[in-house]
């Protein structure tokens, strides 16, 4: 149990550490509770339904002229909907708190002038070391922020932190994605300041982060020479809910079996809107382009 | 993986919602989903059976209605059924095309005594 809010925290609980700050009680397990009241308007309670989904009291219409007057209490319990049962209408998307709480985030960050880029992409294709390169390019002009997700360790917060820029990790424990909650949640706590460029590194995962909205102003999914290029039409969640498509390790593509135009076809068919780039966050080269388009994207 | 937090939400949905309805027991809880919504269909059943219930909600059976995709060419606004993210416009082979259903993911209604 937490000693903080008494709250019980389970196995796989959701950790927020700074690095340097990891003595610090800065755990805080998403409190579901705190935001539950503020979504009351979002739910369609639709109390008032329940009469004509009652198959108890639909009209039968069979004119049976009985005088007698025994109350009009019989036949009325039709076995099909078994008594005292009643359906209540909800038609309530699964995700809507994330997505309120998403759309708060994305206030947030406008209000603040901030961009945010949530950072997709399967384990490995060297999102940590994008992010790394596009800091240390830029920082001197702009003004960074991290939110690093990962099930466990601190080892990506860790190299951020290395390059100056506030970073936060997110530890998941055994989620497979980063929420709107755990974002506002992290940026809270990182204190993220007016007119910067949050990076949102989430989870490795092609799968799950698909159907989570951070709030972020872009999603980047980042893929490396040294996977298939038929990795879009494999996970079209992804492709087709990102809008930057950045091709990583091109220096690389002498040593191996893929063709840059075979992945943007792919790509292209699951989301036309994708813009991409190619880049080699090792050697550099294609960086430029990037830091361009990052500039552009913060002035709009 | 991620479908067990999908059906947690939606026992805390529904939990949320029978409880202000006055409900002693959930016996069905009614989906809508998509086949494009990012749910694996017998992931989302294992969810089912394995996320664990309160009280309310331990005898609550689901009912999946799975929802056909439709797409739409922005090029020739022709209509289509489709099964991916990926396949072309039938008529003008077009994939500039936009899914307009078929990624829903909705708790439709529930039974609660």
């Amino acid at each position: 149990m937490c000693t903080t809010c008494g709250c019980e925290q389970t196995d796989g609980s959701t950790k927020y550490i700074i690095p340097g700050r990891e003595g610090e009680h800065t755990h805080s397990h998403d409190h579901t509770h705190d935001t539950s009241n503020h979504h009351e308007q979002g739910h369609h309670h639709h109390d008032h339904g329940n009469a004509h989904h009652n198959h108890d009291s639909h009209d039968h219409g069979h004119a049976h002229h009985h005088d007698h007057d025994h109350g009009h209490t019989h036949h009325h319990s039709h076995d099909h909907t078994p008594s005292g049962s009643k359906i209540v209408e909800l038609e309530q998307d699964v995700l809507a708190r994330n997505n309120l709480l998403a759309e708060r985030n994305r206030g947030f960050f406008e209000a603040k002038n901030i961009l945010a880029l949530n950072m997709v992409s399967s384990p490995g294709s060297g999102k940590t070391t994008v992010i790394e390169k596009m800091i240390n390019g830029l920082k001197e002009e702009l003004s960074f922020f991290v939110v690093e997700g990962d099930q466990q360790t601190t080892n990506d917060a860790d190299r951020i932190n290395a390059t100056g820029a506030p970073v936060i990790q997110i530890n998941t424990g055994s989620g497979c994605h980063l929420d709107a909650l755990m974002v506002n949640n992290a940026v809270k706590k990182l204190e993220v300041s007016n007119n910067s460029i949050l990076i949102i590194e989430n989870v490795g995962n092609l799968v799950c982060p698909s159907m989570f909205d951070l709030g972020e102003s872009h999603r980047i999914v980042v893929i490396s020479v040294t996977e298939g290029e038929d990795k879009p039409l494999k996970y079209p969640g992804m492709f087709n809910s990102s809008d930057i498509c950045i091709i990583n390790k091109t220096d690389l593509l002498p040593h191996v079996d893929f063709s840059v135009e075979k992945l943007k076809e792919n790509a292209l068919k699951v989301n036309h809107h994708l813009q991409f780039f190619e880049i080699s966050a090792t050697t550099g080269e294609g960086m430029d382009k990037l830091f361009g388009w990052l500039k552009s994207a913060f002035r709009q | 993986m991620h479908e067990l937090s999908i059906v947690m939400n939606i026992l805390d949905i529904v939990e949320e919602s029978a409880v202000k309805n006055g409900a002693s027991a959930v016996t069905e809880v009614e989906m809508e989903i998509g086949e494009l919504a990012g749910i694996e269909f017998d992931a989302f059943d294992f969810a089912v059976e394995s996320a664990p219930r309160s009280d309310l909600l331990k005898d609550a059976k689901f009912k999946v209605h799975r929802i056909k995709p439709v797409a739409r060419c922005n090029d020739c606004s022709h209509q289509f059924a489709t099964s991916s993210y990926s396949d072309p416009c039938p008529v003008c082979k077009s994939f500039k095309t936009e899914i307009i259903k078929g990624n829903e993911l909705r708790v439709k209604s529930f039974r609660i005594d």
